[in-house]
């Protein structure tokens, strides 16, 4: 055997012998059927002391997502424990805005397909030696529709050197999804998020939130609101409003029956805006005030739901008797063609008084009352058809009474604290975006 | 007359929309009754909520075939608590959809429990309609019932999605939760975030 074959073999014998650890700029790949996982960094060479940037790069197979911070309805979030390392300060995990999966039975995923890098900062100084050696336990969820979990210890040297060297092939991945971390509301000039619980309904409130400053960008814009201990949260809605976006996502209390706090903290990230020109992503933490029922509320108010429905009541009478459904005893009745025309005046009244309605009342109390309107035009219809005036006939049209009678009764039940009252919401002007 | 008639229609048409258009009501909240339901166990019997009236009922969602259902099997997370509170009932119940890769038929189902240990019945809720009633969202989600047939817990069964810690270190709120419950005491935390799998609706 020649020399240089020799030499040859015994490199080949090295590389093959070498530990996992990868020397550079990117960590091994730790692979699976659904998904590879490995630690990057965007330098060739970093300066011994700073902040450096690192990134936890997955691939993932088609269909395959993995999680946000708030993983959804089901799964977790990747768990990541970084192993100690001479000059290292305690790296942390950062969430660039994720996406959100609908999966079978009405179940959310939010996270990240295809290919993410989650970037991670940490401070260096008085670091020693030629290289950093960095390592990370990974513990991970993959799902597609079913989900497997995995565990891999990676690692990573870091170079390190006097003068810092970005690396031409990993900087702008982790450049681009640094960019994707979401800003905090605060520190962008101009802009503004405001939030509320709207409360109006106790047993299912809304938190609206209102970015001014920020308009809806070439994606639709998402809200994604972080884990909270007495609120789940449903599908958010997103409208233009003025220069901004407003979002409104249904609460439901964890307990029922758990009495609403005054203000509670919610922390959201905001996706999917343009902000001067460049897309952008928010985040936020508030202590958001809950605007529930005040203690006082003037009698006027109070009655307001009888009153609404004594209309409604009144309008189904008059609409009955304009169609013929109804003797009211008066002998005189217009001509044909302006009873009904009337009629469908009278059903509008009813329409409008029920949408009135539904800001004074349950969503139970509306329903209670709409059925017991129905039941009085059935009452009079089966009147109606009683040719002879008989004992039956007397019976419908006590239903009817009794119905009547029923409507305020159900809407003085069934009503909503005055105050309660629906907040009325922002114009929302079609403005195209940005 | 007849003009009369069709306009009646319209309106009843327009209520019935009306009454469609409202929201469905809100499931398998702590505090509120625990939906009823007859299922078919894997050993062919049938199972009614209503049979374990005065007693108090812990479910948990399963899918042999996720692995987070299937580390708890394996771990005997569930099996060891059912064992330890004998007055409770446990059940399993399975909502995978047929039409899924995962879904086990009943003999494989019986196989699987034998291996594992668990001794529980599992029952099979095909049409996901329990799962959906109680807001069941992963394997495992777990709910305890009381003896008056309120949900008292909702969530998960432990404080370790990714099952990393030692098995002592975990918090396991379902045997905490029956602590409280059979001592009389309000269960804390009543709901967690349930984790593992979502369910194969």
């Amino acid at each position: 055997m020649g020399r240089p074959a020799l030499i040859l073999l015994m490199l080949l014998t090295a590389v093959s012998l070498a530990p996992g650890r990868a020397l550079g700029i990117a960590g091994e790949w730790a692979s699976n059927e659904q998904s590879r996982v490995r630690l990057i960094t965007p330098y060739r060479v970093t300066p011994r002391d700073g902040e450096i940037r690192l990134g936890l790069h997955f691939s993932l197979a088609p269909g395959w997502h993995v999680y946000w911070k708030n993983s959804g309805d089901a799964g977790f979030p990747p768990v990541v424990v970084f192993g100690k390392a001479e000059g290292l300060g305690e790296p942390e995990l950062l969430w660039p805005a994720p996406r959100r999966f609908e999966l079978p039975g009405d179940l959310v995923a939010l996270g990240y397909e295809k290919e993410v890098v989650y970037p991670v900062r940490a401070a260096l100084s008085g670091a020693t030696g030629d290289a950093l050696k960095l390592s990370a336990d990974v513990d991970y969820l993959v799902c597609e529709v079913d989900c497997i979990p995995y565990r891999y210890t990676l690692s990573l040297d870091q170079p390190l050197g006097e003068a810092a060297e970005t690396d031409p092939e990993t900087a702008p991945l982790v450049a681009t999804w640094w960019d994707r971390l979401p800003v905090t509301a605060e520190r962008l000039a101009g802009v503004d998020t405001r939030a509320t619980v709207d409360a109006s309904r106790p047993a299912a409130p809304v938190l609206e939130v209102r970015v001014r400053g920020a308009r809806a960008g070439s994606e639709p814009p998402g809200l994604f609101l972080e884990v909270h201990e007495d609120f789940d949260a449903g599908k958010p809605e997103a409208r233009p409003a003025g220069d901004g976006v407003v979002f409104r996502v249904p609460l439901r209390l964890r307990e029922a029956g758990k009495p609403l706090p005054a203000e509670t903290v919610f922390a959201w990230t905001a996706t999917g805006l343009v902000h001067q020109g460049r897309p952008v992503s928010l985040e936020a933490r508030r202590e958001v005030p809950v605007r529930a029922a005040a203690s006082a509320s003037a009698p006027v108010e109070t009655s307001r739901p009888v009153t609404t429905t004594l209309m409604a009541v009144a309008s189904t009478l008059f609409a009955l008797w304009l169609w013929g459904l109804l003797d009211l005893g008066l002998k005189e009745r217009p001509p044909h063609k302006v009873r009904e025309a009337l009629g469908f005046a009278a059903a509008a009244l009813i329409l409008w008084t029920l949408y009135a309605l539904a800001r004074q009342v349950t969503f139970e109390g509306l329903a209670w009352i709409e059925l017991v309107l129905l039941a009085m035009t059935l009452f009079a219809w089966l009147r109606h058809r009683a040719v002879r005036r008989s004992a039956v006939s007397f019976l419908w049209i006590l239903g009817l009474a009794a119905c009547a009678a029923a409507a305020p009764w159900l809407a003085d039940r069934n009503r909503l604290p005055a105050s309660l009252e629906t907040v009325p919401s922002v114009a929302a002007a079609a403005e195209p975006a940005a | 007359m007849r003009s009369n008639r069709s306009i009646f229609t319209m309106l009843l048409l327009l209520a019935g929309l009306t009454l469609a258009a409202l929201p469905a009501l809100a499931t398998g909240t702590v505090g509120e009754t625990a939906p009823a339901f007859q299922l078919k166990g894997a050993d062919g019997k049938t199972y009614s909520l209503a049979d374990f009236k005065g007693k108090v009922v812990v479910l948990e969602w399963i899918n042999p075939n996720c692995p987070f259902s299937d580390r708890h099997a394996r771990e005997k997370t569930m099996t060891e608590v059912s064992k330890k509170y004998g007055k409770a009932v446990w059940l399993g119940i399975n909502s995978t959809n047929p039409n899924d890769s995962g879904f086990l038929a009943p003999a494989e189902h019986l196989a699987y429990n034998q291996k594992t240990g668990i001794a529980y019945p599992v029952l099979y809720d095909e049409t996901g309609k329990i799962g959906k009633a109680y807001g069941a969202k992963t394997t495992p989600h777990m709910f305890i019932i009381d003896e008056q047939g309120k949900i008292v817990y909702n969530g998960a069964i432990d404080d370790d999605p990714s099952g990393r810690k030692d098995k002592v270190a975990r918090v396991n709120y379902v045997d905490g939760g029956l602590s409280s419950e059979m001592a009389g005491r309000k269960i804390d935390p009543a709901s967690t975030k349930p984790y593992g799998c979502s369910v194969k609706y």
